[in-house]
């Protein structure tokens, strides 16, 4: 027979024993995953503690209180019963009377407590303090100090209190069991902490905090197994610690252990049910890597031990009666990288594989015996075929009592999802609205990385994160579920007597009396919460594109009026163009004058209270009407986001439609407002983009350079930056660093957008790859402003030499390198300060970490919306008559405007790509702004030669004129060049007298931001057909989903829809929408040409 | 040139020809034509407000009483 593919191991976890001296017990030391005993050892027996209390229980579930009645309050009698009668491992005492929300009882109280237990018995004690860091610290000092030379297990020991337990810890020789909230890096990350303190490694324990069944095991089990994977794979020496789980209080609190049976008698007698559920999740620990648990009930103790002990065995794959021949068949051909991680269904382990079974039972390993080496079993012939329950009983050597309680677990968990099933979310919407997949179980094991992006440095990255043991986005994505009732927007959680989930019935319609029943607290109806959540986030994103304008037009002002000496006016004809638009005269003054009052006016924008803000008049006459009438056109730009804020509040705005009518005011404050002040006054003040040629993708750091990557969305600072990389001084210093090449700047996100239009910067990545840059191990500094910028930047650059610099006032991060709250006055001194620190960190660049790709691609970027009516006509005509002619030819079949973010939940950049592939294939010019831009520009679809995957039609026109069939417009706040582009072409006319007339429709397919909701809501408003990917924020709320879909069309033109992650399904929809305005303007068949006389053409001309 | 490509084709007497495929400049950054320097060019003369005859024949035409951009266009949008 074969050999089964085996897993090799290049690291070990530590063997740590814990108790005093004459009763120590090890745990740890296994050089496989748990139990994977035809891959290597796992030499001591996962060990199981039961849990006693120092004061009596309140609020147990009666069940949990049974086995100890005649011991409560006594803790040395609970624990000695724990062991002697319950046959407990260990005795977990949890001093739950120290609680400073509860009883409060004092530090000396816990030490003397302790103390008396650990001497009682002859099994090792673990003291386990309460949820207060503060307060355990004090305890757990005292425990510390009692129970000197026992060698107890002190936790749990977080990042606030390491120092002083550990210390503790040291002087009186105890083990730590070291917790962090379910996160590896933080584990790893309070191990070295503790190391460095001084802790020996055969002192800590981790316990990577545990969640009870159905309350987020899944989450823990999957960092548990990436911390073993970690350990055992990757040989990482800081994560190779015996895991603690305390199971028992997560368990036990939970609703459903209490739950007496007559309460909801669907879920089983209640006798069993806190056990059964104690039971999995312990069991789930195992699997995952547990080596200690911590239990509450004598039965699960029990539960558990026979399944160790049945599972503790060394098995062959004869006698696992493994197929080989079907497992190679199956086995997916895997690179090098992956097949060092665990397997996931090549290799069953031995409890998956019941059916084959050998007919003997097998000895079980004594779990008591430390050091107990399993026991070999023999190759048993096959026996003849059994009855099927008498094969079933002899698997791993269970008992008909056992498989009947594992079947009892099976029927009781099946009643308790049926029972749960409310909160599953289920997709009312009706007509266009497609509707949400529930969210699928989340994977664990090693990943595919080519089935999460598209883009191979992306993919390589990921390998190597793998490989070191670090987790990304990407890795966090894989293991959290987006949660379900927050994510369709019926969680209400505005007030206090909240949170309120107001999910409909899961599986079938409600009736009308169901419906108006379900409602908050309050009596708050779900389409009034679904549409109050839809609007702050409008809010949300309003305020953040609007805080950009105001940061940009702040810096104007006082360049205009000579106090910034690093910024100049750059565009005077666009600074008369606004002038025009603001009403400012021009007439004989002074370029100075202009800008100064063109800057003033802009500020007074942000805080006018009466009134109309002044670029509604750059919009379609009809436009302003619809707006006028309906009552959304702003007064100032601040007030509505205040507004919506307000209204938003418990107990004000309480009417669906009225709710989405102020947002749709707030959002028009963001478009028409705040974006088109941020890339006015940045084109006057940094030049207007023209095309330039630029190139995109990693490549662009260089292995003999310093890097430095700006990541962000003002262009205040980067825009110096780029002077400060270029001073000659600082090339000169890099070189003198050993950087021979000297400095490489790259951009990430919409700040690489704005440098890249205006100065040639190359595009490092978009959002997702802001990581990836950090891992290639070769990034000096990241220099970040606000939005989309990632915390985990700050642990992860930990990890190599690469510095995190803030600069906004308003966005620091924990963990940064250095803060600067920046400050246009001293420009180009902070940003020569931030670049030489950069310098100074290139020769800390670790040779061995570096892994740099050169994927790059060359696109045509900087098409703001006057180069187009400049290419369309020249100086002397310049106009975008071409573009309507050739729209209303049908040379060209519309235009959509594809947006927005990169989305960690979908293959990253696929859908972007893929839906512009099919746009372009079908005749639509593509117009593209932020991270969706710099995914084209990475497929190569932002360069005249993509002309190749046009139709005919697009193909001869994007050749005639020499542009790309997709249109760099620039970065997110830059979407309103889109409302500018969309404005001039219902103007230059042929194609109706609105917004909501073109053929033109916007997509944001991967959408993440709250800025993204306001985008898409300002483009609705102005009468765009728009299209979300990947989760709508209304979609389990039918009645307020019916109306963004469907009835809003009627009053502005504009509606949205939805479509989860299918690209060609988009494609479809926006392509039914263009047709559809192409059916209204009458231009959707060709017409016969008509050659006309005079009258014919006095007749028309009226 | 050097990375030019050519398809062969037949001409109408039957003789095989090469025929130069679609070419493009590779393009490098000094190649960025700022179009927009020209705004001065064609208002010369015009010292006191140089760009506005560009502003309002073209980008903002339509802050104009007398026409509204297009000769299909017959009211203001």
């Amino acid at each position: 027979m074969a050999e089964l593919p085996k897993v090799k191991y290049s690291g070990k976890i530590r063997e740590i024993k814990i108790g005093k001296p004459g009763c120590e017990v090890t745990v740890g030391g296994e050089t496989a995953y748990n139990f994977y005993s035809f891959e290597g050892k796992t030499p001591n027996a996962p060990k199981l503690a039961l849990q006693v209390l120092d004061i009596v229980p309140e609020e147990w579930a009666e069940e949990a209180l049974a086995p100890f009645k005649d011991v409560l309050g006594d803790p040395v009698a609970w624990a000695k019963k724990c062991v002697d009668e319950y046959k407990a491992d260990v005795v977990a005492l949890w001093l739950v009377g120290t609680d400073p929300n509860g009883k409060d009882l004092s530090a000396e109280h816990a030490a003397e407590v302790a103390k008396k237990v650990a001497e009682a018995i002859n099994v090792p004690l673990i003291v386990w303090g309460t949820s207060s860091d503060v307060k355990n610290t004090e305890v757990l000092k005292a425990v510390a100090e009692s129970c000197a030379g026992l060698n107890v297990v002190i936790g749990p020991i977080t990042e606030g209190n390491y120092k002083q337990v550990g210390a503790a810890a040291i002087a009186y020789k105890h083990t730590v069991a070291a917790n962090t909230p379910i996160d590896i890096n933080l584990a790893k990350q309070l191990n070295i902490l503790l190391e460095n303190l001084g802790v020996p490694n055969d002192k800590i324990l981790v316990d990577p905090t545990t969640g009870g069944v159905g309350y987020g095991m899944e989450y823990c089990y999957s960092i548990m197994e990436r911390i073993r994977q970690a350990a055992l794979t990757q040989n990482d020496d800081k994560l190779q610690y015996p895991l603690i789980n305390n199971i028992a209080e997560e368990v036990w609190k939970t609703k459903e252990a209490k739950l007496s049976t007559d309460a909801d008698p669907k879920l089983g007698d209640a006798g069993t049910r806190g056990i059964n559920l104690e039971a999995i999740t312990a069991l789930s620990a195992l699997q995952a890597g547990s080596d200690l648990l911590i239990l509450r009930h004598p039965k699960t103790l029990e539960h558990i031990r026979k399944y160790i002990s049945s599972i503790m065995v060394e098995t062959t794959l004869d006698a696992m009666g493994v197929d080989l021949k079907l497992i190679e068949a199956a086995a997916p051909k895997a690179e090098p990288a992956a097949a060092a991680a665990k397997p996931a269904a090549a290799a069953p382990k031995p409890a998956q594989k019941p059916a084959a079974a050998p007919a003997a039972p097998p000895k079980a390993a004594e779990p008591k015996e430390e050091k107990a080496p399993p026991v070999t079993k023999p190759a048993a012939p096959k026996a003849a075929a059994k009855p099927a329950d008498e094969e079933e009983e002899a698997i791993m050597g269970l008992t008909k009592d056992d498989v009947q309680g594992l079947k009892e677990m099976v029927g009781f968990f099946k009643a308790l999802k049926t029972a749960m099933g409310a909160d599953a979310p289920v997709a009312k919407a009706e007509g266009p609205a497609a509707v949400a997949p529930p969210p699928k179980k989340k994977e664990v094991g090693p990943a595919d990385w080519t089935q999460y992006a598209i883009d191979n440095t992306i993919i390589e990255g990921l390998k190597k994160a793998d490989r070191e043991g670090l987790t990304t986005s990407f890795h966090r994505a894989r293991t959290m579920t987006a949660c379900p009732i927050g994510k369709g927007g019926t969680c209400c959680k505005i007030c206090n007597m909240g949170p309120c989930r107001v999910l409909p019935p899961k599986g079938r319609d409600e009736t009308p009396e169901e419906r108006k029943k379900r409602t908050g607290l309050c009596g708050a109806t779900p389409e009034t919460i679904a549409a109050r959540n839809f609007a702050r986030m409008v809010a949300a994103g309003a305020a953040a594109h609007s805080d950009h304008g105001r940061h940009v037009a702040h810096t104007f002002l006082h360049a205009a009026k000579g106090e910034l000496p690093d910024y100049q006016i750059k565009d005077v004809a666009k600074l008369f163009a606004i002038a025009m638009d603001f009403g400012v005269p021009t007439e004989g003054r002074e370029i100075k004058d202009i800008a100064i009052e063109v800057g003033e006016k802009a500020l007074q924008q942000y805080g006018q209270q009466d009134g109309e803000i002044l670029n509604i008049k750059r919009a379609p006459l009809k436009r302003q009407e619809i707006w006028r009438k309906e009552g959304v056109i702003p007064t100032g730009i601040d007030r509505p986001v205040v507004e919506v804020m307000h209204m938003t509040h418990m107990g004000v705005n309480q009417e669906m439609e009225h709710i989405i009518r102020l947002a749709t005011k707030c959002s028009i404050a963001d478009g028409w407002g705040g974006s088109m002040i941020a890339t006015d006054l940045s084109d006057i003040l940094y030049g207007t983009p023209v095309p330039i040629l630029g190139k995109v993708n990693l490549g662009c750091m260089k292995e003999d350079t310093v890097n430095i990557i700006v990541h962000g969305h003002e262009p205040s600072l980067s825009e110096i930056i780029v002077q400060a990389v270029q001073d000659p001084e600082m090339i000169a210093y890099a070189k003198s660093k050993g950087a021979t090449g000297g400095i490489s700047l790259g951009g990430i996100c919409c700040t690489s957008n704005e440098i890249l239009m205006r100065h040639g910067i190359p595009v490092a990545g978009n959002y997702l790859q802001q990581e990836i840059a950090v891992i290639t191990g070769a990034l000096e500094a990241i220099v970040v402003d606000v939005q989309c910028v990632m915390q985990g930047l700050a642990e992860l650059a930990k990890c190599f030499h690469t510095q995190v610099v803030t600069t906004s006032p308003i966005a620091k991060m924990q963990g940064a390198y250095k803060h600067y709250a920046y400050d246009e006055r001293y420009g180009l001194e902070t940003a020569k300060a931030i670049v030489k620190d950069a310098i100074d960190n290139f020769p800390n660049r670790d040779k061995n970490k570096v892994s740099l790709p050169t994927e790059q691609q060359d696109m045509v970027v900087g098409f703001s919306h006057e180069t187009i009516s400049y290419m369309l006509g020249g100086m002397f005509r310049a106009s975008y008559r071409p573009l309507n002619d050739n729209i209303i030819n049908g040379r060209i079949r519309g235009l959509a405007g594809i947006v927005g973010c990169g989305n960690a939940r979908v293959k990253n950049d696929y859908l972007h790509v893929e839906l512009a592939k099919e746009l372009i294939k079908n005749d639509v010019l593509v117009l593209t702004t932020g991270c969706s831009a710099i995914a084209l520009g990475k497929a190569g679809l932002l360069t005249p030669e993509a002309s190749k995957y046009c139709g005919d039609g697009l193909a001869e026109v994007c050749e005639t004129v020499g542009i790309p069939p997709c249109l760099h417009m620039g970065s997110c706040v830059d979407n309103s060049r889109i409302l500018m582009a969309a404005t001039a072409v219902v103007r230059d006319g042929g194609l109706g007298d609105d917004i909501c007339d073109l053929p033109a429709v916007g997509c944001a397919p991967e959408w993440m931001s709250e800025k993204a909701v306001s985008i898409g809501q300002y483009f609705v408003a102005s009468g765009v057909y728009v299209l979300f990917g990947v989760g709508f924020p209304t979609i389990n709320e039918d009645v307020c989903t019916n109306y963004l879909f469907k009835d809003i069309e009627k009053t502005y033109g504009g509606r949205w829809d939805f479509v989860e992650k299918d690209p060609h399904e988009m494609a479809k929809r926006i392509i039914a929408a263009i047709d559809g305005k192409r059916k209204d303007l009458g231009i959707d068949k060709a017409r016969e040409r008509v050659l006309m006389d005079m009258a014919m053409r006095r007749e028309i001309a009226g | 040139m050097a990375g030019d490509k050519y398809e062969e084709k037949e001409r109408f007497d039957g003789q095989k020809v090469q025929i130069l495929l679609p070419t493009y400049a590779a393009g490098t950054d000094e190649d960025q034509y700022q179009w927009r320097k020209n705004i001065d060019a064609v208002n010369v003369g015009e010292k006191s407000q140089p760009v506005m005859r560009y502003l309002t024949s073209a980008e903002r035409y339509f802050y104009s009483k007398e026409w509204f951009g297009s000769e299909k266009r017959k009211n203001p949008a």
